[in-house]
């Protein structure tokens, strides 16, 4: 299969009053045309910086560097007016919280067809009915009628139909979904995830799944890279990597996991905390927290090491 | 009251939001019932989860506990010796946000202590004793004594939410209720949070009111199990007991419907369509869960089930509760 994007080295920081924050450190990572790839990490791990700067919609204070190669273009040096031909058209994201994306004064139909009817090719009407069949294809129920309500009238789980329907209306090749149910109770978080794996045969497409969640990502991921401090500590398979996990901090995600969903008898966590926007490390970001540390651990970041198929960031496989 | 032991007794509460719609409109005025006829008691010293979807009542069910909000009928009675103001604490889902951004630690931590009321026989403490209590109340919850200075900002989120633990345990509350307390913290730290809590309820002999909107930490934290829907109690009984067999379709739907980290089990997982919950007007007068129920008949429509025992300690509001055949 052919490589629908190839990232090398990509790096984002931000220049803030007290100081820069290096938010991705040299990352590079591909993605398979029709593959579900998974990005997991905590909160500042890095993964929604990465993401954003391969669309460019990072703020001002920011500064990339590196490669990201999709249809053989550079997205990340890319003049403004190529980007916007690239959103929507070729790559959509969807976010976590679905209201905050949609604008409460318009009604859906008038934001579902704005993308369609500044293409100028179609005209409003037919914009309009390509919007009802996409509404109707996310299993909106009476979508003809519903598509002129407002986004307060519809529920969590409805909303972020409504947002994956905006998403693919242009036919993009790859659907990038940031937390797409973080903010949506456990009964509507299967159904989206339902939704998404039928679309993607459908629509032939192609997702990276960005969440902090292990068990989205054991049900609905090809791969999975797993980021830590800004930086990919591990990418594998997804059966590899959940039943032989490499670098201890995958170890400890998957133990917190498990335990989280009472497939343990103990509740377990990962000893202290990941490390503030500031700090200056040296050696592998999670030497403070990890039960398997090395000496060398302390002074010399890993580099990522592996076969073709999975590599880890980590001293213990020198 | 007779009995000693019951912390918390909650009788019958209905709580009713009316709004007025729209001021042009001749919309008839609409009210909302986000709590209905809830009864159930707690135990001092005891562990109870509340677990819901968003717009339950959960939430609601707290702060009417709490006193925050007035119950349209029903009451709340707390023992004698039990003061709304002092000896109930709340902990919240933000961490971050729940802590004033100008304050430093130490002025966040010591801050409930200036507020205890005056006829209270906790009289707010001299400097010296104060800052005793800090250091106690800092290490308690893991935090360390030397980065009283600094502020919530400069923490994690995990750290925000300890600070905001000693917040509410300073005043040495007999009742703390913490109202989704892990929701917004990382995966790898939720546990830290849970065990901490667990430790003080057991240290202190505290009743402790967990709120959760799934049910995957709450077996860890909780003797008894509420679960809620759109208000009302849908079943309610020991935490072990209704894990392993659960008596409402409703919360069978909530335990199936967690992702489990398997990849393999996450495959061959049927999914089943739950539907939405909706917070509009009922069609029926019958159960709220109707609707989405894959076991639903024509007398669920037609009239609303109590809550009833199914075995000796579990009580399920349901006109076919589930058999140990049919349950995951």
């Amino acid at each position: 299969m052919a490589r629908l994007l190839t990232a090398k080295n990509i790096s984002v920081s931000f220049s803030t009053e007290s100081g820069v924050i290096h938010a991705v450190k040299q990352v590079s990572f591909h993605l398979v045309e029709g593959e579900v790839l998974g990005v997991v990490g905590e909160s500042g791990s890095g993964k929604t910086q990465l993401m954003h700067s391969l669309l460019q919609l990072l703020p001002e204070n920011a500064t990339t560097c590196g490669e990201a190669l999709f249809a053989g273009k550079n997205l990340l040096s890319l003049a403004k007016n190529e980007i916007n031909g690239f959103r929507s058209n070729e790559i959509a994201m969807i976010f976590q919280d679905p209201m905050s994306s949609l604008n409460p004064y318009l009604r859906i139909s008038t934001q579902l067809t704005e993308a369609l009817i500044q293409n100028q090719k179609i005209n409003k009407r037919q914009a309009l009915e390509a919007a009802i069949e996409m509404l109707e294809k996310m299993r909106i129920p009476a979508a003809a009628t519903r598509i002129h309500a407002y986004p307060y009238q519809f529920s969590g789980g409805m909303r972020q139909r409504i947002m994956i329907a905006m998403a693919l209306l242009r036919k993009p090749k790859l659907l990038i979904a940031d937390e797409p149910t973080t903010a949506l109770d456990v009964t509507v978080q299967a159904e989206i995830l339902t939704l998404l794996t039928l679309l993607r045969d459908e629509f032939s497409l192609s997702i990276i799944f960005i969440t902090h969640d292990m068990s989205i990502v054991a049900g609905q991921c090809d791969r999975v890279v797993v980021m830590y401090a800004g930086r990919i500590v591990e990418q594998a398979p997804v059966d590899a990597l959940f039943y032989e996990p490499g670098h201890p901090y995958t170890q400890g995600l998957l133990e917190a996991a498990k335990s989280q969903s009472g497939l343990t008898d103990k509740l377990i966590s990962i000893p202290g905390h990941p490390p503030g926007n500031y700090e200056r490390l040296t050696g592998c970001a999670f030497y403070p927290r990890c039960e398997k540390r090395l000496e060398v651990c302390e002074h010399i970041n890993p580099v990522m090491k592996g076969t073709a198929t999975r590599q880890q960031a980590c001293h213990l496989y020198d | 009251m007779t009995d000693k032991t019951i912390t918390i007794d909650v009788n019958n509460v209905s709580v009713t939001f009316k709004h007025s719609g729209s001021f042009l409109s001749f919309e008839r005025k609409k009210s909302f019932n986000a709590l209905s006829n809830v009864t159930f008691s707690i135990k001092t010293g005891s562990s109870v989860g509340i677990v819901g979807e968003s717009g339950s009542g959960k939430t609601t069910l707290a702060r009417t506990i709490l006193g925050l909000i007035e119950p349209s009928s029903g009451a709340v009675h707390l023992p004698k010796d039990v003061r709304q103001k002092e000896d109930i604490q709340f902990i919240f889902q933000d961490p971050l946000a729940a802590l004033n951004p100008r304050m430093t630690v130490e002025q966040l931590i010591t801050e409930p202590l200036d507020y205890l009321p005056k006829k209270s026989n906790k009289k707010k403490p001299d400097a010296v004793t104060s800052l005793q209590k800090l250091k106690t109340m800092m290490e308690q919850v893991g935090l360390d004594f030397s980065q009283r200075h600094r502020y919530a900002h400069e923490f994690s989120g995990g750290q925000c939410q300890r600070i905001g633990i000693a917040r509410a345990m300073i005043t040495r509350p007999k009742i703390l209720i913490c109202d989704e307390p892990v929701s917004a913290l990382d995966v790898s730290v939720r546990a830290q949070i849970i065990n901490l809590l667990k430790d003080l309820q057991q240290q202190r002999g505290l009743t402790l009111i967990f709120i959760a909107h799934d049910l995957s930490l709450v077996r860890y934290i909780s003797d008894q199990l509420l679960v809620l829907y759109q208000g009302k109690l849908m079943e309610m009984g020991p935490c072990e007991e209704i894990f392993s067999q659960p008596g409402h379709p409703y919360t069978q739907a909530l335990i199936a419907a967690e992702p489990k980290p398997d990849p393999h089990a996450e495959r061959s997982r049927l999914y089943t369509d739950y539907g939405e919950s909706t917070t509009g007007p009922m069609q029926h007068h019958g159960c709220v869960y109707a609707g989405r129920c894959a076991y639903a008949q024509a007398q669920c429509y037609s009239r609303q089930p109590r809550l009833t025992y199914t075995t000796g300690t579990i009580q399920v509001a349901c006109f076919f509760p589930l058999e140990a055949t049919t349950s995951v």
